[in-house]
């Protein structure tokens, strides 16, 4: 498949008054017309820096010091203002977390999804409007029509989101970034948020880079994962090979704190022990090693490279090493193994 | 809204009336009477004037006497001033201190905005640094401290304006200059930091994620949202603008009203003090319903009436 994005050895600093936090030490990732690629980890990980770099849309003290990201080959990082603008809101575009702060209330919401139209292409007020009310229609506000006149505040917090995704699509980007969008929804709207994004990729053909901490929400979504820990990826590859046959112990950390409908209600979730790393002074070794029971010796003084498990699937961790020792992992993951193996030998 | 407008109108005269019984009462206690040349004045010749003002009535009667009065828009004649109609007194001096007011409200107004949006814009440059100053130095110094800083730079020393004079648009930069540095430096001040918070707000991101330019976000965006509290302080700034012009009117000898005012107390000129007062009130509660129309219009979550839900 065509690779659109490759985001190669992308480091973030930013200045604080402590000193220089280095919140992404080294992604690479790359997406594929018409995928989902989902990245999760916890909060502070680094998944909004990774995406916000893509379009520039970072803090003012932010640093982005070393890295490409290149966009059909050409490196946006080298893009003047105006061509970034260019690309914003028209070949690459963002849904944002909070749909309760992120339209403007003082603008009808047919205004501010006809916007991105008035602003790249050279249509009348007229033909930008009814395209808006078009898309919010598709994206499921009823009544669309009458409903265009309306404020932000009128609307609830699950059509809200709907409306911030119609601006997200109204010009139909090559790739949506989906920063946390059903993280401020409750469950219900989570799930026909998810639909509505599913829905659309298929009508329109958007690649989709999806970024969450709710595992269950990846499962229902992406063709690939990322697992993103203290700044940079620790493990990725597709869906069933990260969810039923995880190789680094963070990512059989996270998903032995999922509940999945096999847990009973006498088992009880694990959680990870400790917290992430400190940034400003990230460790020598691998960052997740303090937290980590398997860690060993080499852990704490080298950071682990890629290990290649399959052709999609890759993890940083010295566990793969062929000279590490065998370990057992969880019971819950050792599980989704015997899953993973009856996966394959269904295929 | 229009059926609100009405009944805050209505208000507007209910709220005029307790204000003009209770300045009533207020300004018979002032020390003094209108006749400046009492000692000369024989007892029966006191009595004669009194009677000819209707000072020689209780109080009481004289209070149902005026407000009567005020009911037909009758404000009474002036006891100093040639004897003039209140009404006509007002009027012949209300344009040039609108004028100055005016002028001041909208160049400090616009100014400040400006200066305050900028600065917020480019927060912690040589700009942002200039507009505190500016502001403070707005707010800190006095504006007759100022109107007679410009009248001897701008007029006496440079012949640019003239020094103290009142006939064409001219005469009134100076005095309007002067008048305009307090609302620049409030406007200011209040612009820069409600904009920088809406600057940092979700909305202003997913519209630069849009892919406008950072002064499209500002002019489309930022502007609007952040005009919300500048509309509050416009109101009040507004009324103590052109009743605090007082002084200034003085210095560059305006005919304006607020010189009309100080002289008509310190003559216990009664039926002007009333006058004067129940104006001035007035342009305070219209300014205010002026400020809660404005809201309407910038911010759409505001509703005037029925407790939000219309």
């Amino acid at each position: 498949m065509d690779k659109i994005l490759e985001v190669k050895d992308l480091h973030v600093n930013f200045a604080t008054y402590n000193g220089t936090v280095q919140a992404i030490r080294g992604v690479n990732f790359d997406l594929s017309a018409g995928e989902t690629l989902a990245i999760v980890g916890e909060s502070g990980s680094g998944k909004s820096i990774t995406v916000r770099s893509i379009l520039q849309l970072l803090a003012k003290n932010a640093d982005i010091n070393k890295g490409t990201i290149l966009y059909h080959g050409e490196d946006l990082l080298k893009k003047s203002k105006k061509e970034m603008d260019n690309i914003r809101g028209n070949k690459i575009s963002m849904i944002f977390q909070d749909p309760m702060t992120s339209l403007d209330p003082t603008m009808t919401i047919g205004k501010q999804v006809a916007e991105p139209l008035l602003i790249h292409n050279k249509v009348s007020k007229k033909e930008a409007l009814g395209r808006a009310e078009e898309v919010l229609r598709l994206v499921g506000i009823p009544n669309p029509k009458e409903r265009m006149n309306d404020y932000p505040h009128q609307f609830s917090g699950g059509q809200r989101q709907r409306i911030v995704i119609a601006i997200a699509i109204v010009d139909y980007p090559e790739i949506l970034i989906a920063d946390e969008p059903t993280t401020a929804l409750d469950v219900t709207v989570q799930a026909q948020i998810i639909d509505l994004l599913k829905e659309l990729q298929q009508k329109i053909g958007t690649a989709i880079i999806f970024i969450t901490h709710d595992l269950g929400v990846v499962a229902g979504i992406a063709d690939r994962v990322a697992v993103m820990y203290a700044g940079k990826f620790v493990e990725y590859g597709s869906v069933d090979e990260v969810f039923y046959n995880p190789q680094h112990p963070y990512t059989w950390g996270l998903l032995d704190s999922m509940p999945t409908l096999d847990t009973s209600e006498d088992d009880h979730l694990n959680s990870i022990p400790g917290t992430p790393p400190n940034l400003l002074d990230p460790p020598k070794g691998d960052a997740f090693a303090p937290r980590n029971e398997y860690a060993m010796q080499i852990d704490l003084e080298e950071q682990p490279p890629f290990f290649k498990i399959s052709k999609t699937h890759y993890a940083a961790t010295w566990l793969l090493h062929p000279d590490a020792p065998k370990v057992t992992p969880p019971k819950g993951i050792q599980k989704r193994f015997e899953k993973f193996k009856k996966l394959g030998d269904s295929k | 809204m229009a059926k609100y407008i009405l009944k805050r109108i209505l208000y507007l005269f209910l709220t005029l009336f307790i204000i003009a019984s209770i300045t009533f009462f207020l300004m018979k206690m002032l020390p003094g009477t209108p006749f400046s040349n009492q000692n000369r004045l024989s007892p029966d010749q006191l009595a004669i004037v009194k009677a000819q003002y209707g000072l020689d009535q209780p109080i009481f009667i004289q209070y149902i006497r005026y407000i009567g009065g005020l009911f037909q828009g009758n404000l009474g004649t002036s006891f100093q001033f040639n004897n003039e109609p209140v009404t006509q007194l007002i009027g012949q001096r209300l344009a040039p201190s609108m004028q100055i007011g005016a002028q001041a409200m909208v160049l400090g107004t616009i100014l400040g905005i400006l200066l305050g949006a900028v600065a917020a814009i480019r927060k912690n440059s040589w700009v942002d640094t200039l507009a505190t100053f500016v502001s403070i130095l707005g707010i800190s110094i006095p504006s007759f401290v100022l109107a007679v800083l410009l009248q001897f730079y701008l007029a006496y020393k440079w012949h640019i304006y003239p020094v103290a004079l009142w006939d064409n648009f001219q005469s009134s930069v100076l005095p309007t200059i002067a008048l305009a540095a307090l609302p620049l430096g409030n406007v200011a001040r209040f612009m820069r930091t409600e904009m920088v918070d809406v600057l940092s707000s979700d909305y202003i991101e997913l519209a630069k994620s849009k892919g406008n330019s950072e002064w499209q976000v500002v002019i489309k965006h930022a502007l609007r949202n952040s005009l919300i509290p500048i509309v509050t302080i416009i109101g009040p700034m507004a009324v103590s603008t052109m009743t605090g012009s007082m002084v200034v009117e003085n210095i560059f000898s305006i005919p304006g009203i607020g010189e009309q005012f100080v002289k008509s107390i310190t003559t216990n000129d009664y039926p002007t003090i009333m006058g004067l007062t129940i104006f001035y009130s007035f342009l305070l509660i219209l300014v205010f319903l002026v400020v809660d129309i404005l809201y309407v219009l910038i911010d759409p979550r505001i509703r005037l009436g029925n407790g939000g839900n219309d």
